[in-house]
């Protein structure tokens, strides 16, 4: 019995280590001198040197603090604004009648499958339209509008796993159709309004396209399209700071992953009938 | 939203649609200050960045600058263009130039009046399509060989200064590769399209009819091309399609890690590899057909200055470029980083500041302007699908997934489908 842990545990070290490999190498890759990274793969630097840092944190003109602060600020909005839209919409769709519920259920489902190129042009011109090119805006104000599908249909799912009796007792309490959502739903809903948060925030974290898009000026752009910027087919490319820049920004998103993920748990514990 | 899965060309044609459509009557942005977009490494950015503050001491109007890495920057455009927001002036590279001007995209730049006066006659038509200039070369450049001669001579090789045909070429990298252990005479260049567009004009016709509707190199050139190169491969004097896979960028190439003496690309290109190679590179011209008959190399402009066709500042945009082109401040700040300049002063003054693998490309174009070809029509539209098509083909030829033969079909093919559209 206790060999058979044994083995399993040494199993289980030696699968983390080839999991976390490459993971490993980028963090040791960004301590070695530019011309060392590719003509070594062990993981200990022979030179080891934090110059990287340094030169990533300042090379572009722009202090990599400030991608980061824009990052943290639209990421944060947008956490905000789905974990908000998309949990009333959910409720609304899950639990409410009205007429067309059924159709725009469908045409919303129907936006996930169509691919975002399609849309791009024509999302553009409205952001266009309204001056809104090389501000926040566009990365932000879709998420208060209940834009992403995905976590609707999410919450819909989970709504639907919540007892109506649970509505009705409430109703008989006195609560309105508000009330529910705010009183019942809601703090039931926790865990999916959890994932969606952590989602929310890791995909806004890394969408480098609609970033690249919409932000032009240095100062306003955000950590994938800086981190990008280190990266040339038509010249030399700065490998050691983009590692040492991509080391840098994994950190937030582990910290949210990482605070979240217990409030996940948290909220299993409190769903169900008492 | 993967954007590589989406040709950037469909991108552009869908958006010139939509955007139509989409325009909404006495809605349109306000115009703020004139924009300037360009693509380009970190060093590129940096310098051009230097070159406005320089434009605005020098009483310039106000800029919004913006820039990207090259393939990002052509997803950026497209939408741009198509959204009706394109950049007032900006930086476009000969294999999309067709793609924008042929779609109304730029601005005609013959009336305002851009002092291109000291510019090479070569260069001076680079940006011309259906008779109206669209775009102002900021460079001229050629094709070019590098070579590590100090490793050549180690290996008991040499190099003949008056160029050399593609059998000498394929003796020398059997030769070489068969005396050093573990190396190659050089890097597999099969899927290298505008080396072969050199190749191509070796063997007697321009690679694209005149109005850019029709691939006039033969199957039969192409064919012998990646033969010549599957030839090498089996011979181990070019490493195999895996080894290739790996060793594209300039850091990883071969040439920067000491397992072959050579490498091919843009002369100005030389300045990014030689800081990874100890020893002096030398800029020769690419092998020929005929010993020492440059005519199938060209000089041409490889990026050229627009004006968008939208753009409120035509004005400011023409003047910006031609400060750039012409202020002895400018050309300095910028150096060779947009390639060797188009003008004999430019050169003069650049090369004087040049590093010396700098120099040696100003030196490499001044050398050969009188012996090459005459350069060739812009490239095509949907020179950028084929530049990529040709490298896929190439590849799967390497991998033993296709013969020559076979490939040189599918390119035929893919050209067929994809010019004259």
């Amino acid at each position: 019995m206790r060999t058979r842990r044994v083995f399993a545990h040494v199993g289980l070290t030696v699968g983390a280590l080839i999991m976390l490999y490459p993971l490993l190498w980028m963090i040791t890759a960004s301590l070695r001198p530019n011309t060392e990274i590719f003509t070594d793969a062990g993981l200990v630097p022979e030179h080891p040197t934090l110059g990287n840092y340094a030169l990533g944190w300042h090379s572009t003109g722009v202090n990599f603090g400030v991608y980061i602060a824009n990052s943290l600020i639209i990421c944060t909005a947008v956490v905000i604004g789905n974990v908000l839209t998309c949990s009333l919409t959910a409720y609304a769709f899950a639990r409410l009648k009205f007429v067309g519920r059924k159709t725009l259920f469908a045409l919303m489902l129907a936006t996930i499958m169509l691919p975002g190129h399609v849309t791009l042009i024509a999302q553009y011109s409205i952001f266009r339209n309204l001056n809104w090119i090389d501000t926040f805006w566009p990365m932000i104000v879709p998420s208060f509008l209940a834009t992403d599908a995905f976590f609707v249909f999410l919450m819909v799912q989970f709504i639907r796993s919540i007892p109506v009796e649970l509505d009705d007792a409430a109703r008989i309490d006195g609560c309105g159709a508000w009330g529910i959502y705010r009183r019942i739903i809601l703090p039931l809903l926790s865990p999916a309004l959890v994932t969606t948060a952590i989602f929310s925030f890791i995909w806004t974290w890394n969408n480098f396209f609609s970033q690249l898009i919409y932000l032009s000026t240095r100062t306003k752009l955000t950590v994938p399209v800086a981190l990008r910027g280190f990266l040339d087919a038509t010249g030399s490319s700065e490998w050691g700071a983009l590692f040492a820049m991509s080391v840098v920004t994994l950190v937030p998103v582990v910290v949210v992953f990482v605070v979240f993920q217990r409030r996940i748990l948290a909220g299993m514990a409190h769903t169900g009938l008492k | 939203m993967n954007p590589s899965t989406f040709s950037r060309r469909t991108l552009l044609g869908l958006g010139a649609a939509t955007a139509a459509a989409t325009m909404l009557p006495g809605c349109s942005a306000k115009s703020g200050p004139m924009r300037v977009a360009w693509y380009g490494p970190d060093p590129v950015t940096k310098a051009i960045n230097k070159a406005l503050d320089a434009w605005k001491s020098n009483g310039g109007t106000d800029f919004a600058p913006e820039s990207a890495p090259f393939d990002d920057y052509w997803d950026k455009l497209a939408t741009q263009t198509s959204g009706n927001n394109a950049p007032d002036v900006l930086r476009m590279s000969m294999s999309y130039f067709s793609d924008y001007a042929g779609r109304g995209a730029l601005k005609d730049l013959g009336s305002l009046g851009i002092d291109t006066s000291g510019l090479d006659p070569d260069v001076a038509g680079s940006g011309t399509a259906d008779g109206k200039n669209f775009g102002i070369g900021q460079s001229s450049i050629s094709y070019a060989m590098y070579v590590d001669e100090a490793a050549v001579k180690k290996a008991g090789g040499s190099v003949p200064k008056q160029g050399w045909t593609w059998d000498a070429f394929a003796e020398f990298a059997k030769d070489y590769s068969g005396s050093v252990q573990g190396t190659f005479g050089s890097s597999d260049q099969a899927g290298n399209f505008q080396l072969f567009e050199v190749f191509a004009r070796q063997h007697g016709t321009e690679m694209f009819s005149d109005d850019g509707g029709k691939l006039t190199t033969s199957k039969d050139t192409i064919q012998e091309w990646f033969q010549y190169w599957a030839d090498l491969r089996t011979a181990k004097a070019a490493p195999s399609q895996n080894v290739s896979g790996e060793t594209t960028a300039i850091e990883k190439s071969l040439v920067a890690t000491g397992k072959a003496p050579l490498q091919f690309g843009w002369v100005q290109q030389v300045t990014f590899y030689q800081p990874l190679v100890k020893s002096p590179l030398t800029v020769l011209p690419v092998p020929q057909d005929k010993a020492g008959d440059l005519k199938g190399q060209f000089i041409k402009a490889l990026d050229l200055w627009c004006v968008s066709a939208a753009s409120k500042h035509p004005e400011d945009a023409a003047k910006l470029i031609g400060f750039l082109l012409n202020d002895e401040t400018a050309i300095k700040t910028i150096g060779i980083l947009l390639g060797v300049p188009p003008s004999k002063k430019a050169r003069d003054v650049v090369s004087a500041e040049a590093d010396s693998a700098g120099a040696r490309a100003i030196a490499y174009v001044e050398d050969i302007a009188g012996k090459v070809g005459p350069s060739p029509q812009p490239w095509p539209k949907g020179y950028g699908e084929l530049l990529t098509g040709f490298g896929r083909i190439a590849e799967n030829i390497g991998f033993g997934k296709a013969t020559p033969a076979s490939g040189a079909t599918e390119f035929v093919e893919l050209a067929g489908k994809t010019l004259g559209q």
